[in-house]
C-alpha cells in the first residue's frame, strides 16, 4: 500500500486514492501474474524513475496510453483489431484473457492474420515446468525475416531435421518451423544449445514466453551471468538437481569442504569436445591418409599470386626430386586458396588444410591438429614456407616437435613498423624459435648472413636460396601497339613523343616509400611517371600519397599487372625502386628479363641484384636528390644504361635461374 | 590374514591442511568397504611433503597405514613406487586436495566385480571441479559411441584417479613428466598406452570426484608449460588401432 501512495503522488487526496484503487483492485490481483515487470521496467523507464509497480501502472493507466503489459500482448494492436472489445468494457488485456478463458479467444485469434495468438498448454508448459493450471500465452506474428535469418544461420539444419523427422516430412524450413513451433515443443535448435533448459533457468525469457534461441543470440551471449547449456550439459546439470545419488554426494562433498559449493557461478558442464570441428577434420585426415606416409611436408599460407607461394611451388618440386613425389605433402594452412595447382608437381598431394577447419580461429586447436597430421603421416621433415599458422605452432611447440621431425624454415626480409623497427618472422619469430630449426633457408644472401650473425649460425643451419626469375613466364610483348584504340594509349603514346618515361612498380604499402616517388615526380614535371600496383596493408598515409599521385598530371596510375610484360607497352625509359627496406624483390628480376634499366636504393639484399655494373644503386633510400642525379646520368647515358640492363639480365639468368634454386633446396632437402 | 582386496592411495606434496577433507573422504571410503568384510590396505605416499603436509597425514594415519616418503618431485614416479609396494587386488589413487564420493570404493569395486575384465579401469562418471572454476567434467565410456580414437589423439578423455587392478598399473607405469622437454599430460599418456594395450576404460554411472582446481595445479602448470602428450602408436593415422579407415 505504500508504494501504491507512493505512485499517486502526494497531491492525491486520501478519498481520491482509495477510490482509484478500489475499481482497478480486482485487475491488479487477476493480472497480477500476466503482467511482465522486467518487460514493463525495460520498455517504460519512466515507470520505473517513478518507483511505480508494473501491474497497478498499466491497470490505473497504462492501458489507456497503450502501453503493452508484456512482449506478447499488444494492447493497440488488440483495440484495433477484437470484434468483441469496446473501450467501455474497460482494460483490454483483461478483457483477453477473459475472452480466452470462455474458448471465445478463436474468434480474435483470426480476425487478422497479422495478430495470431496461440494459447499453449500443453509442451510448453511441459518443457519449462509451470505449473499446469497456467496457463502460457504466446504472440505468434509470423517469423520475421530478420530473425529467420539470425537462426537460421546459427542452427544446425541437419541435425534439426534428423533429430525431428516430421520437420523434414513437412517441408517447413528448420529455421521457420523452430521459431513458430519447435521451441514450444522443447526442441533444440542445434545440440549445442538447450531451449528447454534456457527457458528452465532463465525465468524472464520464460515468463515473457520469448523464443529461447532467438533471446539467446540476440542478448543471452552477451549476458554472462544468463544460464546457457547445450543438449549434454542441460541432461548432466538436470541429473545433479534430481538424481539422489549425485545429489547426495555432493551434498556429502559439500559437507566435508564447503569450498566444493564454490565459485558461486553458473556451473558449466565440459567433456571431450564430441561435436567439434578438431574432431571431425581430425577423423578426415586419418581416414584419407591411413595407410601412407610422407617423409616431407611444406607448409604454405596459401596458394595465390605471391612470392611465398611461388617459393612453396619451388619447394614441392625440389622435395618430388629428392624424396620422391609420393612422399611429399603440401598443406595449405593459413587460407584455403589455391589458385595456382600448376605450380606443384602434378603427382605431390596438395591438403587444403584450411579449408577442412574452415572458420575455426588462429590458436592452439589448429596448432594441434597440425601436429596430429605430423605425427599421423609419419613425417620426418617439415618445411614451412611462411605460414602464420605454423609460426605459431613452432613457437608453441617447436621444442617437442624438433624433438620427432627435422623443422626448416623459409625466410622472406623483415617488415618495419612506424617506428622504424625490425618486425616480422625473421625478427620475433625467429628469436622464439631458432633452436628448432635444422634448416633456415633465407632467400637473399643478406638476410642469410643477418641471421648467422644474429645467432652465431653457420652455413650448415643457414642457406640463402636466392629466389629464381622464369623468363618462361614473362610474357615478351613487341612493344607498344599505337594501332589500339583506347584513348588511354593514345596519350600514352602523344606523351611519349615528349618526355622520358619512368616506370614504377610495388605494392601500395609504407615500405615502398611512395612519398620518395611522389617528390621525385613533384620536382620533375619533365618526366611521366607510369606507376604500376595496389594496396595490400592498409595504410591511411600512403593512400592519401597515391591519391595526390593520382591528380599529377605528369603520373599515371594503374593497377596490378597480370603479367610483367604489360609494362613494355609505355616503351619505359628506367625502372625507379624506392623501398624503405627489402629482400631480394621479385619485380626487380622480373624488370631485370625485360632489360628496363634500375635505379633502386642500398637496401636489404637489393645489392645483391644491382651494382654499378647492373644499374644505379641509390646510397640512402630517400634522398631525393640522389635519386634525381642517378636518373638523370641514367637518362644521359642511354647506352650505358642498356649495357648495364643486360649485364643485369645475365646475371638474374646466371644467379637466380630456377636450375640453380632447386639445386640449392635439392642440397638442404639431402642434408636432413 | 584375508587377502587385500583394495589399495587406497593418495599422494600428496604440499597440500598441507587441504588435504583434511580429503581425508576424511578417504577414510570414510575404508570404513565402508571393510564393514563390507572387505579387507583393505591404505597408504600414503608423501613426496617432498612440507612440514604441514607431513604432519597432516602423520596425524591421520592408522596403524596399518604404509606411508611412503619420496624424492621424486614428479607424480608419476610417485605413482608407480606405490603400486610397486601395494598388495591389493585393486588399486585407486586419490590425489590430497581432492575427494571421492562416500561410496566411490564400494561401487567401483562392486562394479569392477561385476565387469569380470581384469583389464577393465573403471573412472567416475563426474569430475566436479570446485574453488577455481565451476565445471563438470562427463566422462565417457571406452565401450560407448561417443567413444572415438580420433578424439583421443587431441583431447584427453579421463585422468588418472581410476579403480582398477594392480596388475594394469604393473604392466602399465606412468611416464616420467619432463616439463623442460615439453613432454606432460601423463595421465593422457597413460591411458592411451593401457588403451592401445587392450585395457578397457569404463564409467561408473553415478559417481563423482571432487576435485580442486587451484591456480598452481598440475595439469595448469603443464598447459602454461606448452607441454604436449607423448607419441606412441595411436597417433600414427595407419596404426593397427584403424583397423578400417572408417
Amino acid at each position: 500500500m505504500v508504494q501504491w501512495r507512493r505512485y499517486l503522488g502526494g497531491n492525491q487526496t486520501q478519498r481520491a486514492e482509495s477510490d482509484l484503487l478500489i475499481a482497478v483492485q480486482e485487475d491488479v490481483d487477476f493480472l497480477r501474474k500476466y503482467v511482465d515487470p522486467l518487460f514493463y521496467a525495460e520498455k517504460y523507464p519512466d515507470v520505473v524513475a517513478a518507483g511505480q509497480e508494473a501491474v497497478l501502472h498499466y491497470c490505473l493507466y497504462g492501458w489507456k496510453e497503450m502501453r503493452d503489459p508484456c512482449a506478447y500482448f499488444s494492447t493497440r494492436e488488440y483495440v484495433a483489431n477484437s470484434a468483441s472489445y469496446e473501450p467501455e468494457l474497460g482494460n483490454p488485456f483483461v478483457h483477453y484473457l477473459k475472452e480466452l478463458e470462455r474458448g471465445d479467444i478463436k474468434k480474435v485469434d483470426r480476425s487478422t492474420e497479422e495478430w495470431q495468438r496461440f494459447a499453449i498448454t500443453g509442451s510448453f508448459i511441459d518443457a519449462v515446468g509451470e505449473n499446469a493450471d497456467q496457463s502460457i500465452f504466446v504472440k505468434m506474428n509470423p517469423a520475421q525475416k530478420e530473425d529467420i535469418l539470425l537462426v537460421a544461420e546459427n542452427m544446425d539444419s541437419e541435425f534439426y531435421l534428423t533429430e525431428y523427422p516430421e520437420v523434414a516430412d513437412s517441408g517447413v524450413d528448420p529455421a521457420v518451423h523452430y521459431l513458430m513451433f519447435g521451441w514450444l515443443k522443447g526442441y533444440d535448435p542445434s545440440p549445442a544449445f538447450s531451449s528447454r533448459y534456457y527457458l528452465e533457468n532463465n525465468k524472464d525469457v520464460r515468463r515473457a514466453a520469448i523464443n529461447p534461441y532467438l533471446h539467446y543470440l540476440k542478448h543471452g551471449k552477451k549476458q554472462n551471468w544468463r544460464k546457457v547449456a547445450d543438449r549434454i550439459g542441460a541432461e548432466v546439470l538436470q541429473r545433479f538437481d534430481r538424481n539422489e545419488t549425485l545429489k547426495a554426494a555432493v551434498d556429502y562433498a559439500i559437507s566435508l569442504d564447503p569450498m566444493v559449493a564454490l565459485p558461486s557461478v553458473n556451473r558449466r558442464v565440459t567433456g571431450p569436445p564430441l561435436l567439434s570441428t578438431s574432431l571431425a577434420v581430425a577423423s578426415e585426415m586419418r581416414k584419407r591418409f591411413h595407410g601412407r606416409s610422407f617423409e616431407h611436408i611444406v607448409l604454405l599460407p596459401h596458394v595465390r599470386m605471391s612470392g611465398a607461394s611461388k617459393i612453396g611451388g619451388h619447394f614441392a618440386h625440389a622435395s618430388a626430386d629428392v624424396i620422391g613425389p609420393e612422399k611429399t605433402l603440401v598443406v595449405l594452412c593459413d587460407l584455403p586458396v589455391l589458385e595456382h595447382p600448376e605450380w606443384f608437381p602434378e603427382n605431390v598431394e596438395v591438403l587444403n588444410f584450411a579449408e577442412l577447419v574452415g572458420d575455426m580461429k588462429d590458436g592452439p586447436e589448429k596448432g594441434a591438429l597440425l601436429y596430429d597430421l605430423f605425427r599421423g603421416v609419419n613425417a620426418k621433415s617439415i618445411t614451412n614456407v611462411n605460414s602464420g599458422v605454423a609460426w605459431a605452432l613452432f613457437r608453441n611447440f617447436g621444442r617437442q616437435l624438433s624433438q620427432d621431425f627435422a623443422l626448416n624454415c623459409y625466410l622472406f626480409c623483415w617488415e618495419e613498423n612506424k617506428q622504424n623497427a625490425r618486425v616480422g618472422y625473421p625478427i620475433q619469430w625467429l628469436h622464439d624459435t631458432v633452436s628448432c630449426f635444422s634448416k633456415i633457408v633465407c632467400d637473399s644472401a643478406f638476410l642469410a648472413d643477418h641471421v648467422k650473425d644474429r645467432f652465431a649460425l653457420d652455413d650448415s643451419v643457414v642457406v640463402a636460396a636466392l629466389t629464381p626469375i622464369d623468363p618462361a613466364l614473362i610474357d615478351h610483348p613487341s612493344g607498344l601497339d599505337v594501332g589500339e584504340t583506347t584513348e588511354a594509349n593514345d596519350q600514352i603514346a602523344m606523351r611519349k613523343d615528349a618526355r622520358k618515361t619512368i616506370l614504377w612498380s610495388g605494392r601500395f604499402d609504407r615500405q615502398k616509400r611512395m612519398d620518395v616517388l611522389l617528390e621525385i615526380a613533384e620536382r620533375n614535371p619533365q618526366w611521366q611517371f607510369v606507376v604500376y600496383g595496389k594496396p595490400v596493408l592498409k595504410d591511411k598515409d600512403t593512400d592519401e600519397i597515391v591519391e595526390t599521385l593520382t591528380e599529377k598530371t605528369n603520373v599515371s596510375v594503374m593497377g596490378a599487372y597480370q603479367n610483367v610484360g604489360e609494362v613494355l607497352k609505355h616503351q619505359p625509359d628506367l625502372f625507379l625502386y624506392t623501398s624503405q627496406y627489402d629482400g631480394i624483390p621479385t619485380v626487380l628480376l622480373e624488370i631485370g628479363e625485360l632489360e628496363i634499366p634500375v635505379v633502386a636504393p642500398d637496401v636489404g639484399g637489393v645489392k645483391e641484384v644491382i651494382t654499378a655494373d647492373t644499374g644505379w644503386l641509390v646510397d640512402v633510400c630517400d634522398d631525393i636528390d640522389a635519386y634525381e642525379a642517378a636518373i638523370q646520368e641514367m637518362l644521359q647515358n642511354p647506352e650505358l644504361a642498356r649495357i648495364k640492363a643486360i649485364k643485369f639480365k645475365e646475371l638474374l639468368r646466371s644467379n637466380h635461374s630456377v636450375e640453380t634454386y632447386l639445386d640449392t633446396l635439392k642440397i638442404v632437402l639431402r642434408s636432413e | 590374514m584375508p587377502k587385500t582386496e583394495v589399495t587406497a592411495i593418495i599422494t600428496a606434496h604440499k597440500e598441507g591442511r587441504l588435504s583434511v577433507p580429503t581425508l576424511k573422504s578417504f577414510w570414510e571410503n575404508i570404513d565402508l568397504l571393510q564393514s563390507q568384510g572387505l579387507s583393505v590396505e591404505s597408504m600414503f605416499v608423501l613426496d617432498r611433503p612440507n612440514d604441514l603436509t607431513l604432519s597432516v597425514f602423520e596425524q591421520s594415519a592408522r596403524d596399518n597405514t604404509v606411508i611412503l616418503k619420496t624424492d621424486f618431485g614428479d607424480q608419476g614416479k610417485a605413482r608407480n613406487l606405490a603400486v610397486k609396494k601395494a598388495k591389493g587386488k585393486y588399486i585407486s589413487f586419490l590425489d590430497a586436495d581432492d575427494l571421492w564420493s562416500p561410496d566411490w570404493l564400494s561401487r567401483a569395486h562392486a562394479f569392477s566385480e561385476t565387469l569380470n575384465d581384469e583389464t577393465a579401469i573403471v573412472h567416475p562418471e563426474f569430475n566436479y571441479f570446485f574453488e577455481g572454476q565451476a565445471t563438470t567434467y562427463r566422462h565417457i565410456d571406452q565401450l560407448s559411441p561417443e567413444f572415438s580414437l580420433d578424439l583421443l589423439r587431441i583431447s584427453n578423455y579421463w585422468d588418472a584417479l581410476c579403480f582398477c587392478r594392480r596388475s594394469v598399473f604393473q604392466k602399465y607405469t606412468f611416464c616420467d613428466r619432463d616439463i623442460d622437454a615439453g613432454w606432460a599430460y601423463e595421465d593422457w599418456h597413460w591411458n592411451i598406452i593401457t588403451m592401445e594395450n587392450g585395457c578397457t576404460h569404463r564409467v561408473l554411472p553415478d559417481s563423482v570426484l571432487f576435485k580442486r582446481r587451484r591456480q598452481q595445479s598440475q595439469t595448469m602448470v603443464a598447459s602454461k608449460s606448452k607441454a604436449k602428450v607423448r607419441n606412441s602408436d595411436l597417433f600414427n593415422y595407419s596404426s593397427r588401432l584403424y583397423s578400417e579407415p572408417s
